[in-house]
């Protein structure tokens, strides 16, 4: 008996041994086997890439301490990411594999589908998400899930030439004011002959004006499916609206507004516009210098405002900026990974760097406080402290931070709008072919028309 | 208290260090055999299979891409000749001409967007050696650079086109947009480094340019973009002198894109072991082992030398390093195990039958045998008449012949009669135990089991009243070899 229970003892002590280094290897294998996570983000496309150094950094730090390398797979620009995403997500012939995260706007978080998506409040804890201002959070939260996460926001801002400003008109210009900047448009077009004024986007703009003036843009019928998100709708008759479409239909009457489809930075690079309305992280974008056609540069200042509000309104701005998102992954790794990465990005100094080398506000509650405080110490050019003091004055001033809206075919609204815009504008220039910019009612049917043009375009979504 | 070993956990303690040392002679045979690899040599293969497949690649996208190369670079210089000799000019009239130079630029946009929408690169470029504004830029490069937009998709039709370099009013015209970094024409390091590799080095223009070439690293100025340029000499067809270059842009993005990482292998294209900055942009500049080889682009005089390499981070080859010691520690101790609980039990069954029936052997008082195994049988038989054997030879040598124990006619009668007392079975086992077959030859004749064959024993020797075959055989002697058998056969 004594024999056959050494014997049992061995054979059992074996089998233990086996199953525990068998584990030790097992677990050993899951979890320090590194785990690259691509990203396509939108910061920087054709320009330096701040938000790429930062990957870089990270990987040099955290990401080496962890095993996790993120490779930037793609840069591109916050308008064009769309559609690259949605053809890797439904797998189209030629389509690139789909990124582990992403940046981009809400909008492509539903082209893409939520449901494929990861709900960041399942891997931050809520002190985690409790330090991020809630506005910027509440951009990411569709359905209930917090699926977008603030890295960085930006919001509308006007960039003025002030060097060609100064040279081409005289002083006394209100440029908080959309009446005022208007009114140097028609100035400047005056004396040179170019439009003064370009729109990177109308519906940003509208979105802003209309609210500020207690009107909407975008409205939501009622939906008997409490589910689904439901179709919006364009509001285009509301007083505000109206109000708001007639003072750029006027102005662009009268030459002030630039209506072609290039972008403003590449307007500006040439001095076809000197002032340029858009994200406040165009600041990337604008030069300090323009290129004539002659292969010379002219240095110039560049001035950073305060989006401008209508007299007798409310300062309203849209709050914009893509958020991060991540495609959800079988393997709890690379989600516990990509929520590693988000938690750094978006930790207090690296956060500030990375959002103020690029255009952007910080997104969480203590960066705002410690961008207001050491300012000087953080921000080194004069040009960009101008744009950061506009954000705190904005934040500070009670001004309204306009959500986009977040509906199910959103996207499409937002094309539409802007291309029936555009052509609505274009109908009011065209109207002046022959009449004097300076005969206020040859401009003011202009105005009409095109607002008749836009009614019409736009029929079947209002 | 020092106890000394029971017999069993010695058996178990040399059956352990048994085990280790086959263990370690079986691992050790694997290694050296290449059947196991090593750790260190498991990364190493890695990066090896890693490195064969980008050169591959590589390869076969070199002998792609330097074919549009040339054949760009002939269009464009058959097209320009004939532009400037259709209008009776030189190509030094071209030098702080504008309008000229937006010509040409109008011209070779076209051709510059169809071939690289069919060619696997980012960008394509064109620039003649001369400048529109002598007196801003006289060492820059006119013409036009366009890069994609987006390098994702692998669809190239339709794919947005940003105008990098170049006349503005050229771009507009074709629809495409201005890169945000932008400029009118190309200056600095980037268009030092395309006269250099179109020039075979030199800053004079040769009469024997380079076929193609591969550019060195250039950061694309005011963007995050690093750029290798392919290129090709455009010539003036009048004189054959290199007036020019153009070709395609592969970005560092657009290499990865190419030729993806994996979770542990990044792939990189450097100008040599000592390209340590393109090495380190590709993995973070976090410390890192590689494995590299040398590749020529070009070729005879004309030819560069690059290197591949493939590369992993150092903390991941050591992670990698690390679980496959593990599991070779794993391999190792199961073998041992096994082995070591192989011996040991081996060593307890066996001795413990042989215990089992060497006891039951001694204690028998009759020939029955209860023996677990009938090897154990056979084993004592053949001792016992291996001693009888050596006694008989003791005897004969030491003493008269003893009387046979069967001497008289009436023993013999009697045991004549025992024989017949057999069956048909025994007698015919009995019988070729008589004509002197062995218990083998027996079992084989008569296709019988060994447990058969001792089964007939068994009633044999008890009907013949002998104790085992010698005893028996002696008898058979005894009688006359042919009557017992004779007795039995008749029978």
């Amino acid at each position: 008996m004594k024999g056959k229970g050494s014997v049992a003892a061995l054979c059992l002590l074996a089998a233990v041994g086996m199953m525990a280094l068998y584990g030790v290897v097992v677990s050993l294998r899951g979890e320090a086997e590194p785990i690259t996570l691509t990203i396509w983000h939108v910061y920087g496309s054709d320009t330096r890439s701040p938000f790429s150094n930062a990957v870089g950094e990270f990987n040099r730090t955290r990401g080496a301490e962890l095993g996790i390398t993120v490779r930037v797979a793609s840069i591109l620009g916050a308008d064009t990411i769309d559609a690259p995403l949605v053809s890797a997500a439904h797998g189209e012939p030629g389509a690139p594999p789909t990124p582990d995260l992403f940046t981009a706007y809400p909008r492509a978080a539903l082209l893409v589908g939520p449901s494929r998506l990861l709900d960041w409040g399942a891997c931050l804890r809520p002190d985690e998400l409790s330090a991020y201002m809630p506005d910027f959070l509440a951009d990411g939260m569709i359905g209930g899930r917090q699926l977008g996460l603030p890295i960085a926001k930006s919001t509308t801002s006007l960039f003025i030439n002030q060097t060609a400003f100064d040279r081409e008109l005289t002083g006394g210009h209100d440029l908080a004011t959309w009446e005022g900047l208007y009114a140097a448009g028609r100035e400047y077009s005056r004396a040179t002959g170019n439009a003064m004024i370009h729109f990177n986007d109308y519906y940003t703009y509208f979105l802003a004006l209309t609210d500020a003036a207690g009107g909407m843009l975008i409205m939501e019928p009622t939906s008997d499916d409490a589910e689904a998100l439901p179709r919006a709708r364009l509001a285009l008759d509301s007083p505000a609206f109206v109000r708001a479409f007639m003072d750029l239909a006027l102005a662009t009457a009268v030459g002030a507004v630039d209506l072609s489809e290039r972008y403003g930075s590449e307007l500006w690079m040439t001095e076809e516009i000197i002032a340029s309305i858009g994200s406040s992280a165009g600041l990337l974008y604008l030069r300090d210098f323009v290129a004539r056609p002659d292969g010379s540069r002219e240095e110039i200042e560049t001035r950073a405002l305060k989006f401008p509000v209508m007299r007798g309104t409310d300062p309203a701005v849209v709050s914009r900026g893509s958020s991060l998102w991540a495609f959800r992954s079988r393997d709890e790794r690379r989600n516990r990974a990509a929520a590693e990465f988000a938690r750094w990005i978006t930790a207090g100094e690296q956060n500030i760097k990375f959002a103020t080398s690029a255009g952007y506000m910080p997104v969480t509650i203590s960066a705002f406080e410690t961008l207001s405080r050491d300012m000087d110490a953080l921000i080194t050019k004069e040009r960009d402290r101008r744009l950061y003091r506009s954000f705190l004055e904005l934040r500070s001033s009670g001004t309204k931070f306009v959500s986009l809206p977040l509906y199910s075919n959103i996207s499409e609204i937002q094309t539409r709008f802007e291309t029936a815009m555009r052509n609505a504008l274009l109908v009011a220039k065209s109207a002046m072919d022959g009449r004097s910019p300076d005969d206020p009612a040859s401009a003011a049917i202009a105005a009409q028309e095109a607002y008749r043009a836009l009614l019409r375009n736009t029929e079947d979504i209002r | 208290m020092n106890r000394p070993l029971g017999p069993t956990a010695k058996s178990a303690v040399r059956s352990l260090a048994e085990g280790i040392f086959i263990s370690a002679l079986v691992i050790g045979l694997l290694v050296f055999s290449g059947v196991v690899e090593t750790p260190r040599d498991r990364v190493r293969s890695s990066l090896q299979a890693s490195l064969g497949e980008l050169r591959a690649s590589f390869s076969e996208d070199v002998g792609s891409v330097s074919a549009l190369t040339v054949w760009l670079a002939s269009e464009l210089s058959h097209a320009v000749s004939s532009m400037m000799s259709s209008r009776g000019l030189y190509f030094s009239d071209l030098r702080d001409s504008p309008d000229l130079l937006a010509d040409i630029q109008r011209f070779a946009l076209p051709h510059l967007l169809f071939t690289m929408s069919a060619t696997k690169c980012s960008g394509a470029y064109f620039f003649l050696f001369t400048t529109a504004n002598s007196r801003i830029a006289p060492e820059a490069g006119n013409g036009a650079y366009v890069k994609f937009d987006s390098i994702l998709s692998q669809v190239t039709i339709d794919r947005p086109v940003a105008f990098f370099r170049g006349d503005p009013s050229v771009s507009r015209e074709r629809g495409v947009y201005l890169h945000g970094s932008w400029q009118m024409q190309c200056e600095g390091k980037l268009m030092d480094e395309l006269k250099r590799a179109a020039m075979l080095g030199g800053d004079r223009p040769t009469t024997t340019p380079r076929p193609y070439f591969l550019s060195r690293p250039c950061d694309l100025p005011d963007t995050w973009e690093s750029v290798r340029l392919w290129g090709a000499p455009v010539l003036d067809m009048s004189s054959g002198s290199v007036i020019g270059v153009c070709g395609f842009e592969l970005s560092d993005m657009y290499f990865s894109h190419l030729y993806p990482p994996t979770d542990t292998v990044s792939f990189a294209l450097s100008d040599g072991p000592g390209d340590e900055r393109t090495i380190e942009r590709t993995i973070n500049a976090v410390p890192y082992i590689s494995a590299q080889e040398t590749i020529s682009i070009g070729s005879g005089r004309f030819a560069e030398e690059f290197n591949i390499a493939a590369m992993m981070p150092r903390a991941i080859a050591s992670r990698i390093i690390d679980r496959a010691a593990i599991e070779l520690m794993l391999v190792f101790a199961g073998i041992a195990a096994i082995a070591s609980g192989a011996l040991f039990l081996a060593r307890y069954l066996i001795t413990r039958s042989i215990q089992i029936a060497l006891k039951e052997i001694l204690e028998r008082k009759d020939e029955r045998s209860q023996a677990p195994l009938p090897e154990i049988d056979d084993l004592w038989e053949f001792l016992a008449a291996l001693d009888q054997q050596q006694a008989a030879e003791r005897e004969i040598s030491s003493a008269p012949a003893p009387a046979p124990r069967v001497s008289t006619a009436e023993q013999i009668e009697e045991f004549k009669a025992r024989v017949a007392s057999l069956t048909a079975r025994e007698q015919e086992v009995f019988g070729l135990y008589a004509s002197g077959k062995r218990g083998r030859e027996i079992l084989e004749e008569l296709h019988i089991t060994q447990n058969t064959l001792k089964y007939h024993n068994r009633n044999i020797y008890s009907k013949l009243e002998v104790s085992s075959r010698n005893e028996m055989m002696a008898l058979i002697e005894a009688i006359g070899h042919a009557s017992p058998a004779e007795a039995a056969v008749q029978r």
